[in-house]
């Protein structure tokens, strides 16, 4: 009995001395928030609340006025009113439901603009800007014509010369607008509903560039900064690829897979007329290229489960979603180390190009369209969880890593992809995201659930690994350690983000090549077996494929032809500037594609 | 039309030129092989600690130090002569680092830093200690020696540490100011961070 009390009496000192150095460290912590209040964070979280961002607790909780705080709703609840009388049917309503609007509805600052927009804003449904980013990848085909060429000349005795080329892409431009070239008595369509189809050119020859028309070229050259431009053209050489876009309407109304069969069909149409060709042989072998023969479609087809065509979000492959971005082709193919040792400042431009191409393509897409509308339905959690990537965040965090790098990576001459030194960049990653969460309550209150919170550390431990490394699958290991390790050292409780994702963060699956377990990255997709599906995970698998691109130096991840035919300024949307598409449309500034208006009655 | 060649006769070598077509192999381009040690954290030859600049600060005990004694001597002969290290030191918060030394020869090797006070103890901790440090004794030396820093040690992967980052800057700081250099703490962990 005696020793008993001893002993506890001993592990009552042990602990108790284990509170104080705990509670000294915690003391301490506090003496270094007025340096936190140098960081943007700090002012970014004061813009978003107009409070202060150390505050603990919210004296306005409740005061607020409920939904009408927020503008957006006002004006949803007075729509909703409209709409239920016009219909004589009940339809949204505030009154129903549980009371919204008791804490802070708080704006989103979208990054690298100076636009805030409403949370409701960023629904894929309201924001008109996501709508067409992912309608310009449906509506996207790219065809080798190479085979074409040759089996005219050699199969049907025709002479291809830059003027017939010249005069198929003139065609082209017709047909793809639903235009008749052969036959009378076939249906046109209105020219003012697919304005936005067309087809262009893509080639690594300056011989065959030269001889094309200026109209129909996406130029490598004028695109893209030198030392990426002679990395592409080297890589696509005297090759010339057709990159086809139908109309945004077609794809509204059919689906991805509409995509290559209004292409080969409008392609073979042009051929037809351009090079006068008769006989079905000829023809039908024409058709047949077209729709198989070195055609890349942006997504594969899916299983028969999940009822997709090609061209449909889930079939992308990863390396292809990270083609689509397109914000670092004005800087130099550089790796990034180097670019860290020598220059901070330089160093953010490609940081900030990353999460640019991460947050507003990678995070829509997979988390946004896919996980959240085409899998679960489309309600809005998966849009709240992306505005962690649509906001300065990520970016800030970044900062401090590229400080970091540059103080402390001197001299380091390659990052080995040695699992040892990854985590060592990954644990110093984790613990200054989640010190900036234990400092700033208001960053918390942002990223509101453990989902977001590990998923934001996820996605940074990949881009971190994988800017310093140039491995994608380094990356993506890293981004499943930091969610694994925050989830078991760190907070423990991480809702939805780290039910499953210990189960990925062994060696066997990441660094397999077997399919259905694992593979390169950059070939895996949204749909790929033996993954997280967790929402707002899809993200970190982009944000690994697009930053070891940007770590290598290199000009693609995965396909130079998609790469550069994403850089065509004919396209609606910007997909060197995806956050400011969006962060427009959030404020009605943006203007899509595929309207009916002038096939319907005055409205 | 005039009769076509066979495409055997229009490209005799197609193999051939079809082969220069494609672009080097992935593996020739990317090469996941680490980069090989520099020369200065190669096994060094008998008598190294008696050369300079070493000599300058390593006590001769006729036999190669061990890591203890290695970083006994560097305290004793390089930090307690530099104010500026003794003004860090005890500035920063009380610290636990533990190296894990591995010798070519005499395999692994324990030694204990304290931070605040600054202690050298030799074997392996007793207490969880705040950093762990692993590496082998020739990125050691030259470390000590201010040939190489330590953090270039770990990413180029011949080092592991494992721990609170903070206290390793805590103790890079340290390790800089006896070299004679500074640099400056980085703004997300500032000097004192505990």
């Amino acid at each position: 009995m005696e020793k008993r009390k001893v002993l506890d009496e001993r592990a009552g000192q042990l602990e108790a001395r284990e509170r104080e150095y705990v509670r000294e460290l915690y003391a301490l912590s506090k003496k270094y928030l007025e340096v936190e209040k140098e960081r943007p964070l700090y002012s970014i979280m004061q813009k978003t609340f107009g409070a202060d961002p150390f505050a603990l607790q919210d004296s306005q909780m409740y005061k607020r006025g409920g939904y009408r705080q927020s503008k957006r709703k006002q004006e949803f609840a007075r729509l909703g009113r409209q709409v239920a009388v016009e219909r004589g049917l009940p339809a949204y309503n505030r009154a129903v439901g549980l009371p919204i609007g008791q804490r802070q509805l708080e704006p989103i600052l979208i990054a690298g603009t100076n636009i805030m927009v409403e949370q409701d804003d960023t629904h894929h449904l309201n924001n008109v800007a996501i709508q067409q980013m992912l309608d310009d990848i449906k509506r996207t085909v790219i065809v080798n014509l190479d085979i074409a060429h040759r089996m005219l000349t050699v199969r049907a005795g025709k002479e291809v010369t830059p003027e017939t080329i010249n005069l198929y892409l003139e065609t082209l431009q017709h047909t793809m607008c639903g235009g008749a070239v052969a036959q009378e008595h076939m249906s046109e369509i209105n020219p003012l509903l697919v304005k936005d189809a067309y087809a262009k050119v893509i080639t690594g020859s300056d011989e065959v560039k030269d001889a094309l028309d200026r109209r129909f070229l996406i130029d490598i050259d004028q695109l893209f900064h030198p030392t990426r431009a002679e990395k592409l053209k080297e890589a696509i050489g005297d090759a010339i690829w057709i990159v086809l876009r139908i109309p945004t309407l077609a794809v509204r109304m059919a689906d991805g897979d509409e995509a290559a069969r209004w292409a080969a069909m409008q392609n073979t149409m042009a051929f037809i007329a351009s090079y006068g060709l008769s006989g079905e042989h000829i023809i039908s072998d024409l058709a047949y290229s077209f729709k198989h023969a070195r055609v890349v479609r942006m997504g594969n087809k899916m299983w028969y489960q999940r009822m997709r065509g090609t061209n449909e979000p889930g079939g992308f492959p990863d390396g292809y979603i990270c083609d689509f971005m397109q914000a670092e082709r004005d800087l130099p193919a550089r790796r990034f180390l180097e670019v860290a040792q020598e220059d901070e400042e330089e160093a953010l431009k490609y940081s900030r190009a990353m999460h640019e191409g991460i947050g507003g393509i990678a995070a829509v897409i997979d988390n946004v369209l896919w996980l959240g509308f085409y899998m679960s339905g489309g309600i809005g959690f998966s849009n709240t969880v992306a505005s962690a990537a649509y906001s300065e965040v990520m970016n800030e965090i970044s900062m401090e890593l590229i400080e970091l790098s540059h103080r402390y990576m001197q001299g380091v001459r390659k990052v080995p992809l040695r699992w040892e030194t990854v985590r060592t960049m990954v644990n110093s990653i984790i613990q200054y995201t989640m010190e900036s969460y234990e400092k700033f309550p208001t960053l918390a209150e942002f990223h509101w659930g453990g989902a977001h919170r590990v998923s934001v550390i996820g996605s940074i431990a990949a881009s971190s690994a994988a800017m310093l490394t140039g491995s994608s699958t380094m990356g993506l290991m890293a981004a499943h350690y930091a969610i694994a390790f925050a989830m078991k050292e760190g907070w423990l409780r991480t809702g939805w983000a780290g039910q499953e994702i210990q189960d990925h963060l062994g060696l066997p699956y990441l660094c397999s090549m077997r399919p259905e377990e694992g593979n390169l990255v950059e070939l895996r997709g949204l749909n790929y077996p033996m993954q997280s599906f967790s929402a707002a995970h899809g993200a970190i698998r982009g944000a690994a494929v697009y930053a070891a691109m940007i770590g290598r130096g290199s000009s693609w991840c995965l396909s130079p032809v998609v790469k550069v035919a994403f850089a065509d300024p004919h396209l609606i949307f910007d997909f060197k500037h995806p956050k400011l598409c969006i962060a427009k449309a959030g404020i009605r500034q943006f203007m899509p594609a595929g309207e009916r208006d002038p096939v319907l009655p005055p409205h | 039309m005039g009769k076509l060649p066979s495409l055997k006769e229009m490209y005799p070598k197609f193999a051939e030129e079809f082969e220069k077509t494609k672009p080097p192999s992935v593996l020739e381009r990317v090469t996941p092989e680490a980069p090989p040690p520099p020369s200065f954290c190669l096994p060094r030859p008998d008598g190294w600690w008696r050369q300079p600049p070493y000599s300058k600060w390593i006590q001769d005990r006729g036999r190669e130090p061990t890591a203890y004694e290695l970083l006994l001597d560097f305290i004793i002969g390089r930090a307690i002569s530099s104010p500026k290290a003794m003004e860090l030191a005890s500035s920063a918060p009380s610290r636990l680092i533990v190296y894990e030394i591995e010798h070519p020869q005499r395999g692994t090797e324990f030694v204990r830093m304290f931070l605040n006070p600054t202690q050298v103890i030799e074997g392996p901790p007793e207490e969880e200690p705040d950093l762990w440090i692993k590496m082998n004794y020739y990125d050691f030396v030259p470390v000590l020696g201010g040939e190489i820093s330590v953090f270039n040690a770990v990413y180029e992967g011949r080092a592991t540490i494992l721990g609170n980052t903070t206290a390793g800057l805590d103790q890079y700081d340290v390790m800089t100011a006896i070299l004679g250099f500074e640099i400056p703490r980085p703004r997300c962990w500032p000097r004192g961070h505990p």
